[in-house]
């Protein structure tokens, strides 16, 4: 099973290094970066990267392309023979829950072309002289279920099951339906890292929302990036012949129950959901209807003139 | 009233005698099982409860047909076995009612109703100190939302009972079952099925090794025989027992509850307890399980939408290509 992440760099440098070690310690086994803002800084990361032979760069065409999440993906495909594609950002690190995010993909059923990972959003507020990844151990709860200002996508990140001609539309990920996802369990996290550190919250303002359950105390991210810290040169270790520096935790089954929990939170399926689906599926049921029979009758109708 | 019960089952020489006395004590008059090219000794056990008379080994070879077998055995339990009801299990599976003999509870559904679903209880793996499985896995899951991964063994789920129907059809793992002649109760469970899945490490890998490679390879399977492939059966068999620290953590969420009905039974069964087991009291339980069941099905019915969708999908775009040729 062949695992390819497509990076579009975006407007900070700071999380790259961190973010690159940790996917290839995590199951990535290559990345196709783009660097559409051509920074010296992340320049260099992704050129020691490629040097390893664990990233390609890929070309960029501005900001402004359209297609770019596509030709990556299927690059991913016809040159490195990948079976799924996670398109990220270096602020996003995709955490499998299981031993590694290869593990968890290869079993999930045929049948689903997509995986949903859930968002989790750290807040943090790095200090000075302080190396990267020590501040993440804070994040947001998922809202309330029911609370209304979050639909189930802005919770979720599709990671894609490859084929030669996919798609990657970030608004659309199941191209009107043409993809199944795997609804309602979400088996990778994403921590995502705040861009801009909210220095405005104060330690005691974080401590009173912890309290009350806004936020939560996660320190999984700040504990493997330690792991992969080199604390001499301040770089990151890479897996050594094949061998992950990293040992993720297979959840175990009350791990799971709680975690189902979270899951229903998001809300993805309901009744009404359900039923909203179903109308449409009727809706366009019909419109084939009015289209296939005129065209039957008049089949019919020219079969009959037809002299025998 | 007879009571006729079916059972697919390969290898499972660890756990089907006691399968079948507990059933044959729980009022089941007649047992038809398939097996399923076992050699551990389970052909043995089988045989020796057809010599007595109270089963009938239909032997099956090749690739997993479960649906299949399961219907033609309960075909089998109408046509040839003057069966009035049938519960279709597995060998890791023992059918408990609430309230009540199995019969009792059967004979009280109404005469337009012909089927009934059990709810499935998972029992969890417990640390192998060699005792028999019933006194070790006394633990079982008891999630008040439902664990949808299509990788997990805990995934909520239902077990048909019916009258017997010589036309009848069951589904995959008998969780439904479809007839021409009786009406389905859908939100009423009428017993427990108490389900041992995953009862030691050997029995764990072999059983997923196996069945990784039958007629649908869930991914509990598969997950097991990647880790069969990669040499780390230990390490993933050990996620999946449950320590005493463990289970202090699930029963302080409420994710794991003490559950001795089946040992109780067991040990009844043996002369060794005069507590029967047997029909359980109220167990609050059952209702948030109940609940979890029905999410779960919900789920099941949207990812089977989705499925729909795609067809749908192909239909609209094949019929654009015609519109622009």
């Amino acid at each position: 099973m062949m695992l390819v992440m497509t990076l579009v760099v975006d407007d900070t440098a700071d999380a790259l290094d961190a973010h690159l070690a940790f996917h290839l310690n995590a199951g990535v086994d290559f990345v196709i970066a783009s660097d559409p803002r051509l920074d010296d800084d992340t320049k260099e990361i992704l050129e020691a990267y490629s040097r390893e032979g664990c990233l390609r760069v890929f070309p960029t065409r501005g900001a402004e392309d359209t297609s770019l999440l596509t030709d990556m993906a299927r690059l991913a495909v016809s040159e490195h023979g990948a079976d799924w594609v996670i398109p990220s950002t270096p602020r996003e690190f995709w955490w499998p829950r299981g031993e590694s995010l290869k593990d968890v993909l290869a079993v999930i059923p045929e049948r689903y072309a997509i995986v949903q990972a859930l968002l989790r959003t750290f807040a943090g507020q790095r200090r000075e002289g302080q190396p990267i990844g020590e501040d993440w151990t804070v994040r947001s709860s998922l809202p309330a279920p029911g609370s209304g200002d979050a639909t189930p996508q802005r919770l979720l990140r599709p990671v894609y099951r490859a084929g030669p001609d996919m798609i990657v539309d970030p608004e659309d990920w199941t191209l009107g339906g043409r993809r199944v996802p795997l609804r309602a369990w979400y088996p990778i996290e994403i921590f995502r890292v705040s861009q801009t550190p909210p220095g405005a919250q104060s330690d005691a303002a974080v401590d009173d929302l912890i309290a009350s359950g806004e936020l939560v105390v996660d320190t999984r991210l700040r504990d493997a990036l330690r792991t992969l810290r080199d604390a001499r040169t301040g770089g990151f270790a890479l897996p050594t012949e094949g061998r992950s520096n990293l040992a993720f935790p297979v959840p175990n089954i009350v791990d799971d129950a709680s975690y189902a929990v979270e899951c229903a939170a998001v809300g993805e399926v309901d009744l009404v959901r359900l039923d909203r689906h179903l109308r449409d599926l009727e809706q366009r049921i019909a419109a084939l209807e009015a289209r296939i029979w005129p065209r039957v009758r008049r089949a019919l109708r020219r079969l009959a003139r037809r002299p025998s | 009233m007879k009571l006729v019960q079916t059972l697919v089952v390969r290898d499972e020489a660890d756990i089907v005698a006691a399968q079948i006395d507990y059933h044959l004590n729980a009022g089941v008059d007649f047992v038809i099982a398939s097996d399923h090219d076992s050699r551990d000794g389970t052909t043995e056990i089988l045989e020796s409860y057809s010599k007595d008379g109270h089963l009938r080994r239909i032997p099956v070879s090749g690739e997993m047909r479960d649906g299949p077998w399961r219907t033609h055995m309960a075909r089998l339990a109408a046509t040839e076995h003057g069966a009035d009801w049938v519960i279709n299990t597995d060998a890791d599976e023992f059918w408990m009612s609430r309230g009540g003999a199995l019969k009792d509870v059967f004979a009280g559904v109404p005469k337009s109703h012909g089927i009934v679903f059990a709810l499935s209880r998972h029992f969890v793996p417990r640390p192998d100190d060699g005792a028999f499985f019933a006194e070790r896995m006394t633990v079982r899951v008891s999630s008040r939302v439902a664990i949808n991964d299509p990788t997990s063994p805990y995934r909520p789920h239902l077990k048909a009972a019916h009258r017997a129907d010589p036309g009848i059809t069951i589904s995959f793992g008998a969780h439904t079952a479809s007839s021409s002649r009786w009406l389905a109760f859908h939100h009423w469970h009428p017993a427990d099925v108490l389900h041992f899945p995953f009862r030691s490490l050997e029995q764990w890998e072999n059983k997923g090794v196996r069945r990784a490679r039958g007629d649908k390879p869930l991914g509990q399977y598969l997950t097991a025989l990647r880790a069969s492939e990669g040499g780390r059966s230990g390490d993933r068999y050990r996620a999946l027992l449950v320590d005493d620290p463990t289970f202090e953590r699930g029963r302080a969420h409420g994710s794991l509850v003490v559950d001795h009905r089946l040992r109780d039974a067991l040990r009844a069964i043996r002369g060794d307890s005069t507590e029967s087991g047997g029909a359980s009291a109220f167990d609050a339980g059952v209702i948030s399980e109940s609940v979890a069941v029905r999410d779960a099905d919900l789920v099941r019915l949207h990812r089977h939408l989705d499925a729909v969708n795609v067809r749908m999908a192909a239909l609209e775009d094949r019929a654009r290509r015609t519109r622009a040729r």
